[in-house]
């Protein structure tokens, strides 16, 4: 009764993290689990299908899987930013609590099959990511103002409110563009991935931490065809080994983002942590954003409240769980 | 499954040698084993396809210098501009062939998409080149050789998408690539001085007696057709240094430019600019159906198993260090032939960079001898964009028995700056060591 | 037959026309968010996404122009060689065979494409310009459409050049493009 499957899986990545510790960690572990009955091939972004619309890839069977942030498809509905993370999401150690404990999960499959017909599971999370690679330094409100950012998706809006002057390219001229200053700063992924592309080398600072983008959970969508045609055992393996992976993929991240700064440093990077106020600012725009989107989108707003009343509940947590050290017996 | 994909080259090119154009080809071989692929979904991956290369804003670069090569054309600057060039240069064998090198090194320096270099200058030097009797298989060398430099002299679109596949900098990149291009751009200006000293009749000087215009004559001519158009690709280059600009909206720049400039002469009518923008449309068209197709096309290789297939063949030979190298280089010609360079990349780069690494070899000298294989790639007939290039350009009475014939030293100067790099990285790893980060 | 031909050879020029043009907002979007950035300090939100509509759009559209105007290259080694009516059996199997059934497979499929993004008012979700994305994908549409009917135009052109050259005479017969000139000119 153990069938044997062959699944192609269309992603959003050229390679690096996402694709080895996420895509492929993720097939390795359902090829290993299953004792190589189901084989899972991996293509990187943009070969299968359009590198940002997996989810349409694998709707219309191109794929039958696929890796992709949800935050993607906002173009189709803004819902889908609440489970990708925005600057009003909370951290990533909190996401997973919510997705895993708090209904999270089962939000999410049921609105990925209602609105984009595809089976939806959390599959690799991001912690914060890198604030800005600037080529000036940023740390309050005041130095925002003007600030020619380079970003994408639904930050470009809130950034606005934030006084600065957000900018959209193609992903091949930011690198020449940030070199010779045409943008005064841009925004990537976390501290570990970021080492790869190299902006800390035209960019001398590193802006910390990721306003922005506190934690950024990412998605396997499975086609529904393909999915109905696997066993009840062989569902719930997929469900474990995308649950294991996105562990693993926390952990991993958390230890090499550690590592990273020091690597920044070493290389004349100046790190500024941004000012509080900067902080603050940036979550007030972003709750403000969200309650507009609630007013108009009932799933919007179903989301949201489920993931504010988990706050709620989790407001005194860092009271009970963290413990007061001074900073320098950590230094 | 695996061998599915092979079995797409023979229909590919049965179709390619009957003459039927190269995108339709394509579409046809993409359509016929995407189907046995991926079934009825291969409609939404073509539909994919379409919006893919339709919206990939770096592409705007090809049509604003198609554009600009056009415009300067038509208003007849580009004539003026190398008949300026001529003037100095008439004395020294093929000298026009070499003030299109230096064009083509300029030019590459403001943009990075591959074909843009290519169709603007071309546009502009062919038909002086053709006046003055130039060799009809030089000029092709000269142009398909000089144009694939703009993916080479940085900026350059590839190396972007290289980067964070090798897991290397982007900016080592561009830095380390800086002195394999000006090599290779060196061995351009050398073979063609050189071929010119020893056959005067493929760059034909004007001889001394027949040379009797004034230095003040020069000089007044000079002032009157090279320095203004001089003046705005300097404009554009340098909106691209100062940090104007990005990339792209250097090219806007500079076909804003040469309308500015043709009105400045006083050649702006409408039959001149309407002659412009619809010769654009025409190259533009052909260009990008042709990637448009070649992009349907390594989808459905992929699909069809093409990756597996290398990186089996490459798992079965087990090489030592230089000959899974070359192996690997091998691949990426070949793969040239017939895939777009971005899916080359995409496939290759993860798949043997690691091998590579672990083999011993540094990764961003690596990834700079892949780009020159796949440079060298895109020259080589019989499938062969820079030549479709060419084509879609060239006025019918350049032949591409011609362009087959031009780029073939050109392919050996490549291969000699290959060989370089391969044997001194030092060539790839110093500047960036030097240039790039504070401390 | 013929009025056929004229009148798809028309459209096309004016389809081809509309296309040619999106050449000057691209300019003048693209030189305005330098402009608007370095001098006033403040970037577009929509200078990103006009740039790669009308470089989209202008080729898209170009398509069934080129064919018209016979641009699309091809490895002529052999072609070349081929008298005219070997050439014009060539051009009209590559039309009936490849680019009509294809183009219009393709065209049906890129309607629906756009009507789906119309129906739900999708936006692009690229810039905080996020404009709804139907306007673009009709040119999608648009430009396979025309390409089929260029192609059913060629191929009738290719058709009447058979009937007039019968084998014996074809050394005499005058011969419109669709058959004959290689190259772009
Ligand atoms: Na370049
Ligand atoms: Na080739």
């Amino acid at each position: 009764q153990d069938a044997k499957h062959s699944f192609k899986m269309a992603t959003g990545w050229p390679g690096g993290p996402l694709m080895d510790i996420g895509a492929k960690a993720f097939a390795e572990r359902v090829d290993q689990m299953s004792d190589g009955r189901i084989k899972i091939q991996v293509f990187p972004g943009g070969t299968l299908g359009n590198a940002l619309k997996v989810t349409e890839t694998v709707k219309n069977g191109v794929a039958e899987m696929g890796h992709t942030w949800m935050g993607y498809d906002w173009g189709r509905d803004t819902t889908t930013v609440l489970f990708g993370g925005y600057a009003g999401s909370f951290d990533s150690e909190r996401m997973l609590h919510w997705l895993y404990q708090a209904g999270g999960v089962d939000l999410q499959r049921q609105y990925r099959d209602e609105v984009f017909g595809v089976v939806s599971m959390p599959l690799f999370i991001r912690t914060a990511e890198v604030f800005l690679h600037s080529r000036k330094p940023v740390r309050t409100l005041e130095d925002m103002k003007g600030l020619k950012l380079r970003t994408a998706g639904s930050w470009l809006d809130m950034a606005k409110d934030l006084g600065a002057a957000p900018v959209t390219t193609a992903g091949g001229d930011v690198f020449p563009m940030l070199e010779r200053g045409a943008i005064d700063a841009t925004e990537w992924g976390t501290l570990w991935e970021d080492i790869a592309p190299g902006f800390h080398k035209v960019a001398k600072y590193l802006i910390i931490p990721g306003v922005h983008q506190p934690v950024a959970p990412f998605d396997l969508v499975i086609n529904k065809d393909a999915w109905a045609k696997l066993s009840d055992k062989d569902k719930t393996l997929i469900e474990t080994a995308a649950r294991l992976t996105t562990f693993d993929s926390w952990l991993r991240i958390g230890e090499e983002d550690a590592k990273a700064l020091d690597v920044y440093r070493k290389a004349g990077n100046e790190v500024i942590e941004l000012a509080p106020e900067v902080q603050y600012r940036t979550r007030e725009i972003a709750d403000a954003w969200a309650d507009k989107q609630a007013e108009t989108n009932p799933w919007f707003a179903k989301v949201l409240a489920s993931q504010r009343d988990f706050e709620r509940r989790w407001a005194n947590a860092t009271q009970y769980r963290n413990v007061k050290v001074r900073a320098t017996a950590t230094q | 499954m695996t061998m599915l994909a092979l079995y797409m080259f023979p229909l590919l090119f049965s179709l390619l040698l009957l003459g039927v154009p190269v995108a339709f080809s394509m579409l046809a071989t993409a359509t016929v084993f995407g189907w046995i692929v991926f079934d009825t979904a291969l409609v939404f991956q073509l539909v994919e396809k379409v919006e893919d290369v339709a919206s990939n804003f770096v592409l705007a670069a090809v049509t604003l210098f198609v554009f600009m090569g056009c415009m300067l054309e038509r208003a007849g600057i580009a004539e003026q501009l190398f008949e300026a060039v001529h003037v100095w240069t008439r004395r020294m064998p093929g000298g026009l062939a070499l003030g299109t090198v230096v064009m083509c090194i300029i030019f590459a320096a403001s943009t990075g998409v591959i074909g843009a270099t290519e169709t603007v200058v071309g546009l502009l030097a062919i038909p002086v080149m053709l006046k003055h009797r130039y060799d009809k298989p030089l000029i092709c060398g000269t142009i398909c050789a000089g144009g694939s430099l703009g993916t080479i002299i940085p900026p350059s679109v590839v190396v972007v998408v290289m980067g964070p596949l090798a897991n290397v900098s982007v900016g080592d990149l561009l830095v380390g690539m800086v002195f394999p291009g000006l090599i290779m751009a060196g061995f351009y200006v050398a073979y063609i001085y050189l071929l010119c000293r020893i056959r005067p009749d493929a760059g034909p000087v004007v001889p001394a007696e027949e040379d009797t215009m004034t230095v003040a004559e020069k000089l007044r001519i000079t002032a009157f057709a090279l320095v203004p158009p001089l003046f705005m690709i300097v404009t554009v280059l340098g909106s691209l240094m100062l940090g104007l600009a990005a990339p792209t909206e250097a090219a806007a720049i500079g076909a804003a430019g040469s309308v500015l400039l043709a009105a400045f002469y006083g050649r702006l009518s409408w039959a001149t600019l309407n002659g412009a923008v619809m010769k654009t449309l025409q190259v533009t068209a052909m260009i990008m159906t042709i990637l448009l197709a070649g992009s349907m096309m390594t989808g459905v290789f992929i699909g069809a198993g093409g990756v597996t297939l290398a990186q089996e063949l490459v798992d079965k030979a087990q090489l030592g260090p230089w000959g899974l190298l070359a192996l690997v280089l091998g691949l990426t010609f070949l793969a040239g032939f017939f895939l777009d360079w971005i899916s080359i990349v995409l496939i290759m780069i993860p798949l043997f960079t690691p091998l590579i690494v672990a083999a011993g070899f540094d990764a961003v000298w690596f990834c700079i001898l892949f780009l020159v294989m796949i440079q060298t790639s895109y020259l080589t007939p019989p499938m062969a964009p820079a030549i479709f290039y060419l084509r879609g350009i060239a006025p019918p009475e350049i032949t591409t028995g011609h362009m087959y014939r031009g780029v073939l030293p050109f392919i050996g100067l490549q291969v000699l700056t290959l060989i370089i790099v391969l044997v001194f990285p030092q060539t790839v790893l110093w500047l960036p060591s030097k240039l790039l980060g504070f401390n | 037959m013929q009025s056929f031909v004229r009148f798809v050879d028309r459209l096309t020029g004016c389809v081809g026309f509309v296309g040619a043009w999106l050449v000057a907002p691209l300019i003048l979007s693209a030189c305005y968010e330098v402009f608007s950035r370095y001098i006033l300090g403040s970037p577009t939100i929509w200078a990103y996404e006009t740039g790669y509509m009308f470089t989209g759009a202008n080729f898209l559209l170009g398509m069934a122009f080129a064919m018209r105007e016979n641009a699309h290259i091809r490895v002529d080694v052999l072609y070349l060689r081929f008298s005219p009516r070997t050439k014009a059996i060539v051009n009209a199997l590559s039309y009936a065979l490849i680019v009509v059934p294809i183009g219009s497979w393709l065209a049906f499929a890129l309607y629906k494409h756009g009507l789906s993004a119309y129906l739900t008012r999708e936006t692009s979700g690229q810039s905080a310009w996020n404009p709804v994305v139907w306007p673009f994908r009709l040119s999608f549409f648009v430009a396979f459409a025309m390409l089929v009917l260029q192609a059913l135009s060629e191929l009738a052109k290719c058709l009447l050049l058979l009937r007039q050259t019968e084998p014996e005479e074809r050394a005499h017969g005058v011969l419109p493009s669709a058959a004959g000139r290689q190259g772009s000119h």
